[in-house]
């Protein structure tokens, strides 16, 4: 199977190369931590893994509130997720 | 002895801050909401509470509503949601930025803060901003509110009867709803915006569309609200649609991007050309705005009048009528002046600022019979 | 401006097909799609002999497609606003073909935020987009036809399946089989999925009514009858059977009832132009979606054999699949506590909303709805409690970038 690496929480990380960010995040945890905390602070992650919950939004590239469940992995991605502006 | 009874036809901000100052200076008080409170343009508007010196009479009355907001935002913050995050009026070129530098005495005459920004003092505070801009006037006193929510607690605290209704007719000594029933009161109050005309069609009312974008939470990523100068002479002088650039920061971390203006538009749709020129403008002084996340858009009528001032006062031909109307885009912050003035009014104690710019009967010939 | 005899939104299997049906009749054509392949839910991540023809024929050079794409905005003149991951354009088409597709009801039950609960469905993709679930234990509860298919699909896997919690009784269940019975090719694929499942335990008559865990899930409780009892396990996956996604024929001001678009036999809305197959007329299946795809590609290009013969086959799978929903009752919840969140995106919870007067009121003073989700979650989960009912839709149908609504700036209200 092919891999291919990005950085989750600048931590390099080999995943499928087929996954989506949300199955890279995945990989990376081995379970479904929390990927943001929620309005009152509660932990959160995906829920409906069809872009329809919005549950699962990281920063990619800079970019935040990004659906991680919808986006593939691309060599180099920088994903980051926890930190403000993710709630 | 009995109490005086008022019915105040809706339930915006405006209506619900008459009701509770009316209450508090002890009338009974009814309120006559279609809807549910804080529906029409106080959930559409952006909760601005600004302070603006364009005319005397607009500034008096809101420098005046902004004091009264902070008592009351700093005594219960959570339920207004009130941030005192100021207002940076941005400076397009040197000749703005010199109109910037005039009002400032105006507002420290007045008792407010006003500050002139130099370019770096501007990016300092807002670095979101596109480069190349001189400066601006920031207004430190300025703050945000959750209108809708503020509405609901002002009526909230005056334990009177709240009414889901529609009104047919006002007449001498009450109202008539549309399921036929007759209200009776010793003074009826209008607060019906932009629908003023409805139940008083002489009005000088006339609607004015606007469109507003709420994004996603981006904390930090502006600080104030921020404006073009450009926003009032765009706002108040055209008679003709105008966009102009206006984000606030929520309690939330949202951003609220506005904003523009269409006459006698009466359809609630979103104006597509409408919506993208708004943007259009707003990127041009704040192009970070371009990747963030849109949620949700909408659209609101302003009551606008013709000189720009609301309608607060005494109807000059029907006795027992008061009307609040007519606050334009600052009804959100002018509610609080305007409960106060027309409650002095109507219990004939000193009003706060003087009432005159405001009355109705400067839009009534004295012998004239329009109604 | 883009301009396409035939734009269709969602490549899922009615989608996919009507695509290649009308490129082999020489139509131009866009498939918009907002996942990163065709495929829809169903077909995610399969590519085996019953979607490789499928798959094989969109690279006709007929067919343009856009995945990872939304959807932002309906607008004037047959022009659709639509955002890719870097870009948006403005296209304009001659017909639209509505595939959008199905989404799972998700209902709230205590615990349901905690991470480690999904959707059925949404477990399932993320397990096709490359999350590891091998030896990991899931119970799976709800009701409705995506447990069976996706509990044979975990179990193959190598997922421990601690239990199926199904809340239709036996007796629904059984006439859920018998019309299976009837139509030999589903009932084969139904044995097939009992086959894998065999040893798995399975709940019928029950319900989850709490799940346990902060941090992560580490079990549930389950109501059956007077019976409370818990399990400890990795992942709960739950689900109350299929919302169709109405959004896009709404802001086109086409029919709809809370089921389905409304559509005449051959297809078409309300609105002219505007055609809808697939689960957006009506929970129906796969074959069903397909052969919708194929009749409306017949439809739009008037061809009057291919119209005969796939009309009578899409009445075929219509009645099957009106039979076979007839069967399921509407999902009940277990009475939820105060501080059971209901919209998760604005953390509002059942005892902010039960005594609010309507959907508005709350949207307003708890902002109910308010968040990325615009409602999708909520809004159902409302309607079930609360009987609120939907608001009318608006633009952006999805959260969009600021520069692509500004774009709007410079479309043409009219003319094409």
């Amino acid at each position: 199977m092919a891999t291919i690496t990005v950085s989750i929480n600048n931590h390099t990380i080999t995943c499928d190369a087929s996954s989506s960010v949300a199955g890279a995040i995945a990989q990376a945890t081995h379970q479904l931590g929390a990927t943001r905390q929620s309005v009152q602070g509660m932990p959160r992650t995906m829920l409906c893994g069809m872009g329809i919950c919005f549950e699962c939004r990281v920063t990619i590239n800079g970019i935040a509130h990004q659906l991680a469940c919808q986006t593939p992995v691309v060599t180099g991605m920088q994903i980051t997720y926890g930190e403000a502006g993710d709630a | 002895m009995s109490q005086s009874h008022v019915i105040i036809i809706g339930g915006g901000i405006v209506g619900c801050a008459c009701a509770h100052r009316l209450a508090e200076t002890g009338w009974r008080v009814t309120l006559i909401e279609r809807d549910t409170l804080g529906s029409g343009a106080t959930a559409a508007g952006m909760g601005q509470v600004v302070a603006l010196d364009d005319s005397p009479a607009e500034f008096a009355l809101t420098a005046d509503s902004q004091r009264r907001w902070h008592a009351l935002g700093q005594a219960n913050p959570l339920v207004h949601e009130y941030t005192p995050c100021g207002t940076i009026w941005v400076a397009s070129d040197d000749e703005e930025l010199a109109m910037a530098a005039a009002k400032v005495p105006n507002y420290h005459a007045a008792g407010l803060q006003a500050e002139l920004l130099d370019a770096a003092a501007l990016y300092r505070h807002e670095p979101n901003l596109r480069p190349g801009l001189p400066g601006g006037l920031r207004i430190a006193g300025d703050a945000v509110v959750y209108p809708s929510r503020s509405a609901a607690w002002l009526w909230q605290q005056t334990g009177g009867t709240l009414i889901h209704a529609q009104v047919s007719t006002i007449q001498a000594g009450g109202v008539t709803l549309a399921d036929g029933r007759h209200l009776h009161a010793d003074a009826v109050v209008l607060a019906t915006g932009s629908r003023a005309r409805d139940l008083v069609p002489a009005l000088p009312i006339r609607p004015k569309k606007g469109h507003l974008v709420i994004t996603d939470r981006y904390p930090g990523f502006i600080h104030h609200q921020v404006a073009e100068m450009g926003y009032v002479k765009n706002a108040h002088l055209a008679d003709v649609d105008s966009v102009a650039f206006n984000v606030q920061p929520r309690a939330t971390g949202q951003i609220l991007i506005g904003s523009c203006r269409q006459y006698d538009i009466h359809t609630p749709e979103v104006d597509p050309v409408m919506l993208g020129q708004m943007l259009q403008r707003c990127l041009e002084f704040m192009p970070a705005l371009a990747t963030l996340s849109s949620l949700r858009v909408w659209t609101g009528y302003r009551a606008a009048t013709p000189d720009g001032q609301p309608l607060i006062g005494p109807h000059p031909h029907q006795p027992g009528l008061w009307l609040a109307t007519g606050h334009e885009g600052l009804g959100i912050t002018t509610s609080l002046g305007t409960a106060d003035l027309l409650a002095a009014l109507m219990n004939h104690t000193p009003p706060a600022i003087d009432p005159t710019p405001y009355l109705p009967s400067r839009f009534f010939a004295p012998t004239s019979s329009l109604l | 401006m883009p301009s396409y005899d035939v734009i269709i939104i969602g490549a899922g299997p009615a989608g996919m097909h009507a695509a290649q049906a009308l490129a082999s009749r020489g139509q131009q054509v866009a498939l918009i799609d907002d996942n990163p392949d065709a495929g829809g839910q169903i077909w995610r991540g399969v590519n085996n002999h019953a979607t490789q023809p499928a798959r094989a024929a969109l690279h006709s050079p007929h067919i343009t497609t856009y995945y990872q794409t939304r959807v932002i905005a309906t607008l004037a003149a047959q022009q659709l606003l639509v955002e890719t991951p870097n870009d948006a354009h403005i296209l304009h088409y001659r017909h639209l073909v509505i595939a959008s597709g199905a989404r799972e009801l998700l209902l709230p039950v205590a615990g349901w935020t905690t991470p480690g609960v999904t959707g059925i469905g949404g477990l399932q993709a993320l397990v096709k987009a490359g999350m590891p679930i091998a030896n990991k234990r899931v119970v799976i509860a709800g009701t409705g036809p995506l447990i069976w298919p996706v509990a044979a699909f975990l179990r193959t896997h190598g997922v421990h399946i601690v239990a199926i919690v199904e809340q239709q009784s036996l007796v629904r269940l059984a006439r859920f089989g018998m019309h299976l019975a009837s139509h030999p090719r589903k009932l084969w694929q139904a044995m097939s999925y009992a086959t894998q499942l065999i040893g798995v335990p399975f709940w019928h008559d029950s319900q989850v009514t709490a799940i346990s865990g902060t941090t992560h899930s580490t079990g549930v409780s389950i109501q059956r009858g007077e019976h409370q009892f818990q399990l400890a396990c990795d992942y709960v996956a739950l689900g109350h059977h299929l919302v169709p996604n109405l959004d896009i024929a709404q802001s086109l001001g086409c029919a709809t009832t809370p089921a389905a678009i409304t559509t005449s036999d051959q297809l078409a809305t309300t609105i002219p132009h505007v055609y809808a197959i697939g689960e957006a007329r009506g929970i129906g299946g796969l074959d069903c979606a397909i052969a919708e795809g194929h009749l409306v590609a017949a439809v739009i290009c008037q061809d009057a054999p291919a119209i005969a013969r796939w009309h009578h086959r899409v009445q075929t799978e219509r009645r099957i699949a009106t039979a076979i929903a007839a069967t399921f009752t509407p999902p009940r919840l277990p009475p939820l506590a105060a501080d059971t969140i209901v919209c998760r995106c604005e953390d509002v919870s059942h005892g902010q909303l039960q005594h609010a007067p309507d959907w508005r009121t709350a949207k307003l003073q708890q902002r109910c709805g308010m968040g990325p989700c615009q409602g999708r979650i909520c809004g159902a989960a409302t309607q079930h409690l609360y009987g609120w009912g939907p608001d009318a839709v608006r633009p952006p149908l999805r959260p969009a970038r600021v520069a692509t609504l500004a774009l709007l700036y410079a479309i043409s209200p009219t003319a094409e």
